[in-house]
């Protein structure tokens, strides 16, 4: 790509400078209000909505109506026994994956799993993003004793091995849904706290926001419209990721048997009790791991196109 | 980057990593591996390493458990301090170690002689004085030693001469040989090294001299040279080496990281040895695997309760689940072959229509479903699970599973409805006293009949065999109606091992005796 | 001018007053975070079930004898007069006996504590060998096939937990192909290579995860500065695509990266329980879970500790990373 050709492109975006200083790279607060002007024609961008995308967002949505709807659907209850154990696929609904070690049906048990995986997988990443990033974002703007405070603890809850908080957590509340999704998602807070401060002490020093302040804004809206939206991106990309391991996590937690305890089916935790039968019948962990593989793969690939879609501008190599 | 540059900045640490991977070389051990036909003389020499489930805490005899294989205790403590008796699980007899002799008219006096010539390996005499040093031990207040049921039972010790120790119990006991045998009281460590620095190991006149313990990592056991009963031990190296995961524990024996494993539990795991040509030495008991019900309070407290478990629950279908057919349904409580043994005494047959007339008159009577949880470890998991699948299906159950790692404390603390557990034994005592005898401290079901009762103190004081079948009759029967245990099946305690391990034997519940085993090559 | 929060310019000083100020400061953040983990420690064992006593005392405890154990053991008194007597303690240098297996505490920790720190290293530097490489690449190539690949493989690597990871490397790299050995720890001192070669699947099994997680966010971060100016400008210039990638844009994008790899190595550090399970290492990880459930309060809280002080000087390390990546957050820290 030539540089007059790299500028022709450019120039649909309009990218404006600061106000302040002519050499400093435009932030995307600022970009931001000027995106509806200089927002190009549709035609002349070029994301192609690929398949791939289509894909994805229907598998999520199939997964979350399933896991809604579950009650409604023509499937047996998870705990009742259907068949002999380990049964490869059949032609009913119920047996359209085959059963379990214990004979359950395996459609049902991914199904119900699901609620429990999305709900750890969301719900706690939530609690991790919103307390953590807020935080983190108001430690690293206003810094002073706040600051100190929020990093005092923070390092704390970091230095802690997670397992003794989580044992702790699960001993006092029972194991239960609930209690899970609370637990892994206060220990999600302290590294959003940190990822957030770390960007916001980056954000909070470039020269948009020393001129936002000059302009005579309030801190709260400082921190709020300009910074807040630099900080996000990362936050919550990380949030993706983040989603992802606390599924697997449940899983891991239950091969330690601190997770949703039984019959109760979850993701991470079919795969935990297949574990031994590995080389006999892989099929009953490659069902639960498929399924996790799908939603994580396809929560990448939205995650992925919701940021081509906010960024407007190309790579400049 | 261009892709060729890319491609090599990747290569790099795969060759690396390959390269010192091949650089170790690995060995795999076939279970052939023994080459040519086996000698029939033992052979002296050869370091032997066996793969446990777990770990010994402690090396100090007060601190070890009852003798068992589960645990790495009988192993250890048997190396390190061989016993004075030793009960032989095949036939149920007590045989003579470092005691001489052991032998009572009244079955209340009884006259321990030792061996002359023992030496402890730090050149101390074991004589009758360190016997009655190691049982006040175990007695001391603030002891925690396992054998407190057994040194409570003695009365007085008396040091008749160097050799002879004279104990009296409280109440006569016609098979307390067999409990000396079962317990750590068997071990004898030396007087002076449980007296010095509590950082150096105790030691003992056994088999083998403890080398080095690096823990949860290996234990190195080396030759005891003035061991009395030479030219055993055969091996010159004994290593143990703890690894809880039992597909892992499989995977290092046929990696060759071990020539012999201990397992208990996981029939699945023997079934791939036994396919993969190892060979297994199975110690069958009687009892076996089973869920202890607290009788002290709801729901279990309602013998009709009980009762609907036993006969709601097919152990048939639960065997199938759970280890894939392989189990040894329990029908009798003692097993087949052994002396106790009354086939018309068995366990009812599963009958789904009665367990649910049961349950509705539970809850007719009490206007609520019968609730309880399953406590259980993660290694029973799966069978809890089962259970709670095949009981849900008779209404009137509410059953939860709840998983904690060490289930032990709590369950001896009553403070559980239904656990797992076991009861092995080669011969029901001392075992079946302990655990179903009102006010025994291991009788955790908290189980109290006077018929019981009576009938466990004969068979333990008597030394009369039909006397004792006699007792016994009733005490099985009395147990399959009163259902406070739920039986599952056998648990052959089990040593998997390739061919180059030769003469196996073992003693209580299947711990290993290293000072009998000898490598072919 | 004004630099972020309306604080002052420090003006020049002589640097040792400077570093003094800094030490002071680095003190006191470390001293609360110390006792805030240790005192919590205390308080959580206390939070799970349990008694340690009758865990002790097993099968024959009568209520009698735990009532005395556990006035033996000092279990009775009030928190607040456990945690002094027991920070009397660890300023002596007595870190005391672990309840159930009476050896000193110090010496379990001493023993074990090397064989994570090492797994926990090489994990990382595992990982970050292949992070730093292939998130450049997949960066630079947003949208195209390898970077769609690239997805593919980091979302697998994700969504496997790390015990069938560890059982599958088992199988591929040391039953099947036997490169390494399946379980066991050989120590750095008695033999380096066997040492590496004990730690090799252990540690690829911890890095895979952490691969993918970092892969996505080092992209993630990279493809942001890949659009900024001076990027354009480096190009500009005629620079080599390589050297700008490495030069220009991996410093800037590395934020998020050193902040997430200094949490995972604390949070490896802090128990790879499963790993060591599987593989049977004796590491920090086994000993914590063990004493946890038995309730052996002396030698959790001597872990926790030591576990914490690593990990303050793991952030102490970080932040010089921020100073050196970012000089902007240099005048800020003042």
């Amino acid at each position: 790509m030539t540089l007059s050709a790299q500028k022709t492109s450019k120039d649909d975006a309009q990218e404006p400078r600061a106000i302040v200083g002519g050499t400093q790279p435009p932030s995307r607060a600022v970009s931001r209000r000027w995106r509806q002007r200089s927002r190009p024609p549709g035609h002349q961008r070029r994301r192609r909505r690929s398949l791939l995308v289509d894909a994805a967002a229907i598998w999520l949505l199939l997964i979350v109506l399933a896991a809604v709807f579950a009650d409604l659907l023509p499937i047996p209850a998870y705990d009742h026994r259907i068949g002999r154990p380990a049964e490869g696929p059949a032609l009913s609904v119920a047996r359209l994956v085959g059963t379990d070690g214990l004979g359950r049906s395996n459609l049902s048990r991914l199904i119900y799993g699901a609620r429990v995986s999305l709900a750890v997988g969301f719900v706690s990443v939530l609690i991790g993003m919103v307390i953590g990033g807020l935080l983190g974002l108001l430690a690293g703007y206003y810094r002073g004793p706040f600051e100190k405070i929020v990093s005092i603890v923070t390092d704390s809850v970091l230095a802690f091995p997670p397992l003794v908080l989580l044992l702790a957590i699960t001993s006092t509340m029972g194991a239960s849904l609930p209690s899970l999704v609370v637990s892994l998602g206060l220990l999600c807070v302290p590294t959003f706290t940190r990822l957030s401060r770390a960007n916001t002490l980056t954000f909070a020093q470039r020269e948009f926001v020393i001129a936002s302040r000059a302009l005579g804004a309030r801190s709260w809206r400082v921190v709020f419209r300009e910074v807040l939206p630099n900080v996000v991106m990362p936050v919550a990309s990380y949030a993706f990721v983040v989603a992802a391991v606390v599924i697997v996590a449940e899983g891991s937690l239950s091969f330690l048997g601190l997770g949703i305890p039984p019959p109760s089916p979850s993701w991470g935790g079919m795969i935990a009790a297949a574990k031994d039968r590995l080389d006999t019948d892989p099929q009953m962990v490659f069902m639960p791991a498929a399924a996790m593989f799908l939603t994580i793969f396809s929560l990448n690939v939205l995650g992925d196109h919701a940021r081509t879609r906010f960024d407007v501008r190309e790579s400049a190599l | 980057m261009s892709g060729f540059r890319l491609r090599l900045l990747l290569a790099v640490p795969l060759a690396a990593a390959l390269f010192v991977g091949a650089c170790g070389g690995g060995n795999s051990n076939s279970p052939d591996r023994a080459s040519g036909s086996v000698p029939s003389e033992p052979r002296s020499g050869g370091t032997l390493t066996l793969l446990n489930q777990t770990e010994t805490r402690s090396l100090d005899p007060t601190k070890m458990q009852i003798i068992t294989s589960t645990r790495g205790d009988g192993l250890v403590g048997f190396a390190l301090y061989g016993g004075l008796v030793l009960q032989d699980p095949a036939t149920g007899k007590v045989s003579m170690s470092m005691a001489q002799s052991l032998d009572s008219t009244d079955s209340r006096v009884w006259t321990l002689k030792l061996r002359s010539g023992l030496r402890f390996s730090d050149g101390t005499t074991l004589d009758a004085a360190a016997v009655k040093f190691n049982w006040e031990r175990h007695a001391a207040p603030g002891s925690t030693s396992s054998a407190l049921t057994l040194v409570r039972e003695i009365v007085s010790t008396e040091v008749v001469d160097p050799l002879t120790l004279r104990v009296t119990l409280d109440k006569p006991n016609g098979q307390w040989p067999r409990s000396l045998a079962g317990y750590p009281s068997n071990f004898i460590a030396s007087p002076k090294s449980l007296t010095g620095n509590p950082d150096t190991a105790p030691v003992g006149a056994g088999p083998f001299v403890l080398k080095d313990w690096v823990r949860d990592d290996h234990m190195t056991l080396v030759r005891n040279p003035s061991y009395f009963d030479a030219p055993r031990p055969y091996l010159n190296e004994l290593i143990i080496r703890p690894i809880p995961d039992a597909t892992q524990r499989y995977n290092s024996l046929v990696a060759g990281q071990g020539q012999i494993l201990y397992d208990s539990v996981d029939f699945k795991a023997m079934a791939t040895a036994e396919k993969g040509g190892y060979k297994i030495f199975r110690t069958d008991l009687g009892g076996g695997f089973t869920f202890v019900l607290n009788t002290s309070r709801a729901p279990m407290n309602d013998v009709r309760v009980r009762q609907a478990i036993e006969f709601g629950l097919d152990r048939d279908v639960l065997n199938d689940l759970v280890n894939q057919g392989r189990a040894n349904i329990v029908d009798t409580i003692a097993a087949p072959d052994t002396p106790f043994h009354d086939p018309s005494i068995t366990y009812p047959k599963p009958d789904r229509g009665r367990a649910q007339r049961l349950i509705d008159q539970v809850v007719h009577d009490t206007g609520k479903p019968v609730t309880f949880t399953i406590l259980t470890n993660p290694q029973n998991q799966s069978t809890a699970e089962a259970i709670q699948t095949l009981l849900s299906e008779i209404k009137g159950f509410k059953i939860s599973v709840s998983t904690m790692d060490s289930t032990q404390a709590t369950v001896v603390q009553g403070n559980y409805d239904m656990a797992p557990s076991g009861t092995f034994f080669v011969d029901p005592e001392p075992k079946l006293w302990d655990q179903f005898h009102s006010g025994s401290p291991r009788n955790v079901t908290r189980y109290s009949n006077p018929k019981v009762d009576a009938a466990l103190d004969t068979a333990r004081s008597s030394q009369n065999v039909d006397e004792r079948r006699a007792a016994y009759a009733v005490v099985q029967r009395a147990l399959i109606d009163d259902e406070p245990v739920l039986s599952l099946w056998r648990l052959p305690s089990s040593l998997v091992h390739d061919r180059t391990v030769q003469n196996l034997h073992t003693i209580e519940d299947g711990v290993l005796r290293a000072d009998l085993v000898w490598l072919s090559e | 001018m004004k630099v972020g929060g309306g604080r002052r310019c420090v003006p020049r000083r002589p640097r040792a007053a400077a570093m003094g100020r800094a030490l002071k400061a680095r003190l006191l953040h470390v001293v609360p975070v110390l006792f805030l983990v240790s005192f919590g420690s205390m308080l959580l064992i206390d939070l799970t079930p349990g008694d340690p006593a009758a865990t002790i005392l097993g099968d024959n405890a009568t209520p009698a004898q735990i009532h005395e154990l556990r006035a033996q053991l000092g279990l009775d008194r009030p928190l607040p007069v456990r945690y002094a007597s027991w920070i009397g303690n660890i300023v002596q240098g007595d870190f005391g006996r672990s309840i159930r297996t009476q050896q000193p505490v110090l010496d379990a920790i001493t023993e074990r504590l090397p064989v994570t720190i090492e797994l926990a290293l090489l994990a990382l530097v595992m990982a970050l060998a292949v992070v730093i490489p292939a998130a450049l690449y997949t960066a630079y190539r947003a949208g195209s096939r390898a970077d769609r690949l690239g997805n593919v493989v980091s979302s697998s690597l994700l969504s496997l937990p790390s015990f069938l990871t560890a059982l599958l490397l088992v199988y591929l790299l040391a039953l099947r192909f036997p490169v390494f050995p399946v379980t066991g720890w050989v120590p750095f001192t008695d033999d380096p290579l066997e040492n590496l070669r004990s730690a090799f699947l252990p540690a690829l099994t911890l890095a895979l995860t952490e691969m993918a997680v970092l892969t996505r966010v080092l992209r993630s971060d990279l493809i942001a500065t890949l659009q900024e100016d001076f990027i354009l400008s480096a190009k500009a210039k005629g620079l080599p695509t390589w050297y700008v990638l490495l030069r220009h844009a991996l410093r800037p994008s590395s934020f998020s990266l050193v902040t997430l790899a200094g949490l995972s190595l604390g949070r490896l550090i802090g128990g790879a329980v499963i790993v060591e399970t599987l593989f049977a290492l004796p590491g920090i990880g086994q000993l914590l879970v063990n004493a946890i459930l038995g309730k052996d309060a002396v030698t959790v809280q001597g872990v926790v500790l030591f576990v914490a002080l690593v990990y303050v000087g793991l952030n102490l390390l970080t932040d010089v990373l921020y100073t050196v990546l970012d000089p902007r957050t240099r005048a800020a820290k003042a």
